[in-house]
């Protein structure tokens, strides 16, 4: 890693953790920012699981939310059900999102382009209908309210401590990928990216890689779920719909693909017009549309193109 | 000892290997040629198993390479260059590098956690690779993508990946096509070093470079093996001249 993204990172932690004392001292609203930087974090994680698949597999996914969703559902109904243990029930919503993508990745290896990305419409789609249709486990239309969600014993539902929990994920999740991107698991990611013949002849498995970059990238979409369950205390179909794949989908490709740091970039630029678009009723999709259009027609790589552009040309 | 028996590989109707025997020992340089379309690439591609083979058998030291699934066949021994470079461009020059040693490495999923058992293998791996940068004078090049280096480089590139790999058999296709005049010895010395500790089979147009470097030459038209010999008894051989070397008319 770089000085100048050593200091990024540092400097966005500490930004980071700072910001409820901030808010604190300014006493507005101090829990609706919490809630919605803390929604940030989780969907910068989210991103990241996607560029994962997207920026460095080379593989689309078109039902992310999918993944989302079923991370949310296992901790929700562990978690209320059961009384299982808050970080117990995120990481059983991780693997549980990962073995789900199995039903994807296995077409993967067979697919790609346009027809991998309608598999991944339709398990998104899937999944978003099983969570309505099946009311005795997911509540249906209803939801499930979360009550009391615990960290070995001790109550963490206040909306600071949230706020650190998610942040604590998404630094940790930072770490974790950038470890994975650097070793051979990470390198035969981008092989098969960039040329699937070469790559088999280095010895990479391409389908079995092709499985491991969905199975990955779905843990983590399926720990980001499970920790917006409990950071909105309540879970129901229509926080997993297309139009939240859509968003996440916008985060990587406005961030710029390949990157980490473009994918939070791409997270804080569009969950903020989200944010500052829902004030328009009705319209904070079409915003958000038309947005895309605009970075796709102008920038086609991203937030991570025009700055890498400007260091050049600077 | 490599040894192709009968190889047959069908694209359709088309026969573009056809019964093809070869035996490559196990160092030595030794060169396929023959017109375009005579079946050298597709002969490269059944070995690392790019192409499927109807008829024959590919054993290496008496493993069945048919039996191997192409992403199999460099732990078996067999690594290959391309005919246009195939390099990865998203990765760095030496992280190309580290691709070549996939299968001598072992981390897995769990390289997220940057083990000292993790770090201790990329500090190998990297020794590996620099050393090589080195040797090939891409060391200035390392940090850099492959898709922004001149062509050479990126052939060079494409040649050090599969050399990395330390494989029995190393397979390249047209190694020196758009090398500049000052970019060729590097490759060729390369080449030859290679061929002390393992058996290259590479494919080349450039007559008089080979009768420098290969032991022996092979000259392939419509998928058959027409010629085989040192250099000289090749350049001289009557079928070589026909359907490759052709006469002059002065």
């Amino acid at each position: 890693m770089s000085i100048r993204r050593d200091v990024l990172a540092i400097a966005f932690v500490a930004i980071s953790a700072l910001l409820p004392l901030v808010l604190q001292t300014i006493g507005q609203r101090q829990v609706y920012w919490l809630f919605v930087v803390s929604e940030l974090f989780i969907f910068a994680v989210v991103a990241i699981s996607l560029d994962l698949l997207m920026g460095r597999s080379g593989q689309i996914s078109l039902g992310h939310s999918g993944f989302f969703a079923v991370g949310a559902y296992t901790a929700a109904i562990l978690n209320e059900h059961y009384r299982v243990d808050v970080v117990l029930s995120m990481l059983a919503g991780g693997l549980l999102s990962a073995l789900a993508s199995l039903i994807v990745g296995f077409p993967a290896t067979r697919l790609r382009g346009h027809y991998l990305g309608i598999v991944t419409l339709g398990y998104g789609i899937a999944v978003d209908q099983i969570a309505l249709k099946w009311d005795a486990l997911t509540g249906g239309d209803q939801g499930i309210h979360l009550h009391r969600p615990t960290f070995f014993g001790v109550p963490i539902g206040s909306p600071v401590a949230m706020y650190y929990i998610s942040l604590a994920v998404l630094v940790v999740v930072i770490i974790l990928t950038w470890n994975l991107l650097r070793t051979r698991i990470g390198r035969s990611f981008a092989a098969i990216r960039d040329s699937e013949v070469a790559a088999a002849a280095m010895g990479v498995p391409i389908a079995r890689t092709k499985v491991l970059a969905f199975v990955c990238s779905a843990f983590l979409a399926g720990l980001a779920g499970a920790l917006y369950a409990f950071l909105a205390g309540f879970v129901a179909p229509e926080d997993f719909g297309i139009d939240q794949t859509l968003l996440f989908f916008a985060m990587v490709v406005i961030g710029g693909m390949g990157s980490i740091a473009g994918a939070i970039g791409g997270t804080i630029l569009v969950d903020g017009l989200r944010v500052a678009a829902s004030t328009v009723s009705g319209l904070s999709l079409a915003i958000l549309g038309g947005v895309i259009v605009l970075v796709v027609l102008f920038a086609p790589s991203g937030l991570k193109g025009l700055l890498r552009a400007r260091a050049r040309s600077g | 000892m490599l040894t192709v028996r009968g190889v047959t590989v069908r694209f359709g109707g088309l026969t573009a290997v056809n019964q093809f025997d070869i035996d490559v020992p196990d160092s030595g340089v030794f060169a396929l040629v023959g017109p375009n379309g005579a079946g050298k690439t597709t002969l490269i591609n059944a070995l690392s198993r790019v192409c499927s083979v109807a008829e024959g058998s590919i054993e290496l030291n008496g493993c069945d390479i048919l039996a191997l699934r192409s992403h199999e066949v460099v732990r078996a021994g067999i690594a290959r260059s391309f005919q246009r470079a195939e390099v990865f461009p998203t990765l760095s020059v030496i992280e190309n590098l580290l691709v070549g040693l996939h299968v001598d490495m072992t981390t897995g999923i769990e390289g997220a956690l940057y083990l000292p058992a993790t770090r201790s293998q990329e500090r190998d791996a990297h020794a590996r690779a620099e050393e090589l940068l080195r040797r090939l004078d891409l060391w200035d090049d390392r940090d850099q993508s492959p898709a922004d280096l001149p062509y050479g480089h990126q052939k060079l590139l494409d040649v050090a990946r599969a050399i990395i790999s330390d494989p029995k058999v190393l397979l390249l296709d047209e190694p020196f096509a758009g090398l500049t005049d000052a970019e060729t010895p590097q490759l060729l010395k390369c080449i030859v070093d290679a061929g002390v500790n393992c058996a290259v089979l590479m494919i080349e147009h450039h007559f008089e470079l080979l009768e420098g470097i290969a032991q022996r030459i092979t000259v392939m038209d419509f998928g058959r093996k027409v010629a085989e010999g040192p250099p000289a008894q090749v350049r001289t051989d009557p079928e070589t001249v026909r359907c490759y070397l052709g006469t002059s008319r002065c």
